[in-house]
């Protein structure tokens, strides 16, 4: 850093030496705080909520956390380059010298390997624990005890649902229970779609000959909404669906809404509507959801 | 070769004066000079910036005046959302590189002309004849002869291309592609240029930075431009002569388009931003008055980049069904952020601790880098499969290819532009309307995005949390979201007063521009730091050392300078000049 060895006093460049300093702490303290957020992500076990984006949500907050405290330190130390070093208050660059801040170049380059290497890491764990986790791996981790199976066709420009044991399809409006892995499988008669359901994480292409399948979770109704359910209102969840990807004039139009209910209003739902709620057991989730099941169907046998 | 100086000016000189060649439109047309060529691509390009920003304009102004559309159809809305995108990628960005790739390749290496001057006028005019036949069924349709042009949106994914009818989705493929061939030659020119005819007393690390990034352009243009196509042939086949290769009625892969179309459509984007990032490399050298810091760090950060970006094309399908091979694309996506970070690193590295000129081109390479950081990492994002899951085709991604693309890849050109114009034209233009354009710019566009982005991720004060999806004509889903498209257009209409500015400005220079051989040397205080598009060959590129030295025996520049200025006196700039005001 004995840079400026012929231009500005000592004082200018014990002051250019603090501010190199100031700015490789602001940086490095960026990289602890990344840190941080990434192993609190890592380690804090996820609320049960909405599968799969509360696994996302942690790994996206670390994300987000990178982008503004160290993009936002870099924008600034740029804007303050441009002040500081002006040609209103300075007479002279500095002058460079060979190889001057090469240890800097290579500690900022192994930062942001860290910081990639990381980031690649936490985002394959996440990827894995997502979209790329099949229905049983998905089961064992949330701990649901059941599953749901569910048609997605989409076409020129409507939704089609078919539930598994509901007779009629659904279209604008598909009713579907909490507490139960929803297994889907995606496709399309015309041209390319994608069903999307951004609050839950999921964006799955509807491709014409050929069947994309993924799932989600809701793990409990907070009961914004109601449906009739068999002549009685059950409170619901909805959740959006979208089409995300260009599909002709139709596509900002091409909408649907999910209704989550609890998964005895969706039973009495199923019945009323002729069908019946096609549960699968998956082997997972004891405990404390197999007392809600008992429950469950005490409160059947009752009816 | 050791006359380079005068090799580098007088010939064009001799051949305009004394062949008393054609004159009025034929001067236009027969032209083989690259200068004459250079000021062709730098028009086309203005004026379908003109035409492409005012489409995104109409389309803006309806998004804001309510969530349902007003003036324009659901078809009209996704065609001229198409048309703008094909616009601003194709016939804006792409010929504005040209221009400064066909006038500034040879002042850089002393060559008289490009390798293969016919070809680079080919490469003019196919701008021209694509823009032609892109618009044709956008005028058709206003006097209601045809349907509306393409609006497939710019991937034209088949089955919905192959499915649409109407001469608009033809003519949009066929326009691209000539353009796509011509400008292949013009790639495979300006390569071999830089290969084949530079001075001999150029050696590779002798090439500015500028130089440099046109080499990777222009691998990168020739790699990727037969696959756009080969995957618009196929679909041309397929609409026209009945072929399948996409349709899956039919017994195609409607996947087998995006994989082809990506391997194009990755390198693309690195083809439009990486020009822009060469010329805020040499404008933020010259205005901090020292030599690029890490010149082989930053060349080898670019390699890096260039080689990366041929193998990340996946990561615009982590939603089509794609399984195992995202961790694949998703590490060599996250892996380009150490190239692009060297060169932000280069970039403040340079300016720290010089002497920093606020021009108007060192306002706009600034914004560069300010653009490459925030769309870098916001990025990341979609660099990651299980974040690019839940962004994917909202907003979210419409503000981050903008600030790639506009605030990267344009503000760059514009940059160029106020860099090198009075270099083109002999004429300087009005500072300060070029301030005021530069902020109008870089607060209205960058403004825009941001509230792109915002209304993209459900985070817009007012939203409800509510997501914007992209390519939505309208979204009477959310009513919600019209403050948010409101503020959005708000920074549109910001940044088309500026562009107002800009065009005044230009042309006004043209005829009214103070003459001018250099207007930055009066600017620098003594930093020895040649540049062959200014100061002619020899060239020996600054190193520390030199500028160093040059401090050292006596400091006093200025005179360096006026040497450089009498040089240039002697080989007749104002030559150019000529050709850009007839």
């Amino acid at each position: 850093m004995a840079l400026g060895d012929s231009i500005g006093s000592v004082r200018d460049e014990r002051g250019d030496a603090l501010e190199t300093i100031f700015w490789g702490a602001v940086f490095l303290f960026t990289l602890a705080l990344f840190y941080y957020e990434f192993i609190l992500g890592v380690l804090e076990p996820e609320e049960a909520g909405l599968f799969p984006v509360s696994t996302i949500v942690d790994f996206k907050q670390g994300l987000f956390l990178t982008a503004l405290v160290g993009g936002g330190s870099v924008v600034a130390l740029i804007v303050y380059a441009m002040f500081r070093y002006s040609a209103g208050v300075r007479d002279r660059p500095a002058p460079l010298s060979p190889g001057q801040g090469r240890f800097k170049l290579w500690v900022y380059v192994l930062a942001v390997l860290m910081v990639v290497f990381t980031t690649m890491f936490v985002g394959a764990a996440t990827l894995a624990q997502t979209d790329e986790a099949s229905p049983v791996e998905a089961a064992e981790r949330i701990g649901a005890s059941q599953r749901l199976d569910m048609d997605v066709q989409a076409a020129q420009w409507a939704w089609r649902f078919d539930v598994a044991g509901m007779p009629m399809s659904q279209a604008e409006r598909v009713v579907l229970p909490s507490q139960t892995l929803i297994v889907f499988e995606t496709t399309s008669a015309d041209v390319i779609h994608s069903f999307a359901i951004k609050e839950l994480g999921i964006t799955k292409d509807a491709v014409p000959g050929q069947a994309n399948s993924a799932w989600f979770y809701v793990g409990e109704v907070h009961g914004e909404a109601q449906i009739d359910a068999g002549g009685e209102t059950v409170p619901a969840d909805t959740y959006e669906v979208r089409c995300a990807e260009l599909c002709g004039k139709g596509h900002s139009r091409m909408l649907a809404t999910i209704y989550v209910v609890s998964p005895d209003a969706y039973e009495t739902w199923a019945h009323a509507n002729g069908g019946e709620a096609a549960f699968e057991q998956t082997g997972f989730g004891g405990g404390g959801h197999g007392e809600e099941e008992g429950g469950h169907s005490e409160e059947e046998g009752g009816h | 070769m050791s006359t380079e100086t005068a090799t580098g000016h007088e010939p064009d000189h001799d051949d305009h004066d004394d062949h008393h060649g054609p004159t009025g439109w034929r001067y236009w047309l027969y032209t083989t000079d690259h200068k004459v060529i250079g000021i062709i691509y730098l028009w086309h390009a203005l004026a379908a910036f003109a035409i492409g920003g005012l489409a995104a304009l109409i389309f803006r102004t309806d998004l804001a005046v309510a969530p349902d559309t007003v003036y324009l159809s659901l078809l009209g809305y996704n065609s001229l959302v198409s048309v703008h995108a094909l616009t601003m990628i194709f016939f804006v960005i792409l010929p504005l590189q040209g221009a400064f790739f066909n006038y500034f390749i040879p002042l850089f290496l002393g060559v008289e002309e490009m390798a293969w001057p016919r070809m680079n006028a080919l490469g003019a005019w196919g701008i021209s004849a694509g823009l032609i036949l892109l618009y044709t069924p956008m005028v058709g349709n206003l006097i209601g002869a045809t349907g509306v042009p393409t609006a497939a949106g710019w991937f034209q994914y088949p089955p919905l291309n192959s499915m649409m009818h109407g001469i608009g989705q033809d003519a949009g493929i066929i326009g691209i592609a000539v353009f796509g061939i011509t400008s292949t030659g013009s790639a495979a020119n300006f390569f071999v240029t830089i290969l084949n005819e530079r001075d001999p007393s150029l050696g590779w690390f002798d090439l500015p930075p500028f130089i440099w990034f046109t080499v990777f352009t222009n691998i990168l243009a020739l790699y990727s431009i037969p696959w756009l196509l080969d995957a618009w042939g196929m679909v041309w086949l397929e609409r026209n002569l009945s072929m399948a290769f996409f349709t899956p009625r039919a017994g195609g892969d409607p996947l087998l388009y995006q994989w082809i179309f990506w391997t194009f459509g990755h390198p693309e984007v690195y083809v439009l931003v990486l020009p822009g990032m060469g010329i805020a490399a040499e404008v933020i050298s010259r205005f901090s008055e020292r030599p690029i810091y890490g010149y082989k760090a930053l060349i080898g950060s670019i390699t890096f980049v260039s080689v990366a970006s041929i193998g990340v094309w996946a990561h615009h399908m982590f939603a089509t069904g794609l399984a195992a091979s995202r961790y694949a694309f998703m590490i060599f996506s996250m892996a380009i952020f150490v190239g692009f970070g060297i060169y932000i690193f280069c970039m403040i590295a340079t300016m720290w601790k010089g002497r920093i000129h606020l021009t108007t081109p060192m306002l706009f390479s600034i914004a560069v880098v300010v653009g490459l950081l925030y769309s870098g990492m916001d990025g990341a994002f979609f660099g990651q499969p299980a974040t690019d899951l839940q962004f994917h085709s909202t907003y979210f991604v419409v503000g981050h290819f903008h600030f790639t693309i506009v605030t990267v890849g344009l503000f760059g050109l514009l940059a160029g532009i106020y860099y090198w114009y009075p270099r083109m034209t002999g004429r300087m233009y009005n500072t300060r309307l070029a301030k005021f354009h530069a902020f109008a710019t870089i607060f209205g566009m960058m403004g825009l995005f941001f509230a792109m982005s915002m209304i993209g991720d459900g985070s817009f004060p007012g939203a409800g949390g509510e997501i914007m999806m992209r390519r939505y004509a309208t979204y009477v889903y959310a009513p919600s979201l019209q403050t948010g498209h409101i503020v959005a257009t708000g920074f549109a209409y910001l940044a088309g007063v500026g562009q107002i500015a800009f065009f005044v400005n230009l042309l006004w220079s043209l005829r009214a521009g103070e003459p001018l051989e250099n207007p930055w040397d009066d600017l620098l205080s003594g930093q020895r730091m040649p540049s062959p598009e200014w100061d002619g060959l020899p060239y020996t590129p600054p190193t520390p050392l030199s500028v160093r030295e040059a401090a050292a025996d006596g400091g006093d520049m200025k005179g360096a300078a006026a040497a450089n200025a009498g040089v240039t006196d002697g080989g007749q700039e104002g030559n150019a000049a000529s050709g850009g005001d007839d």
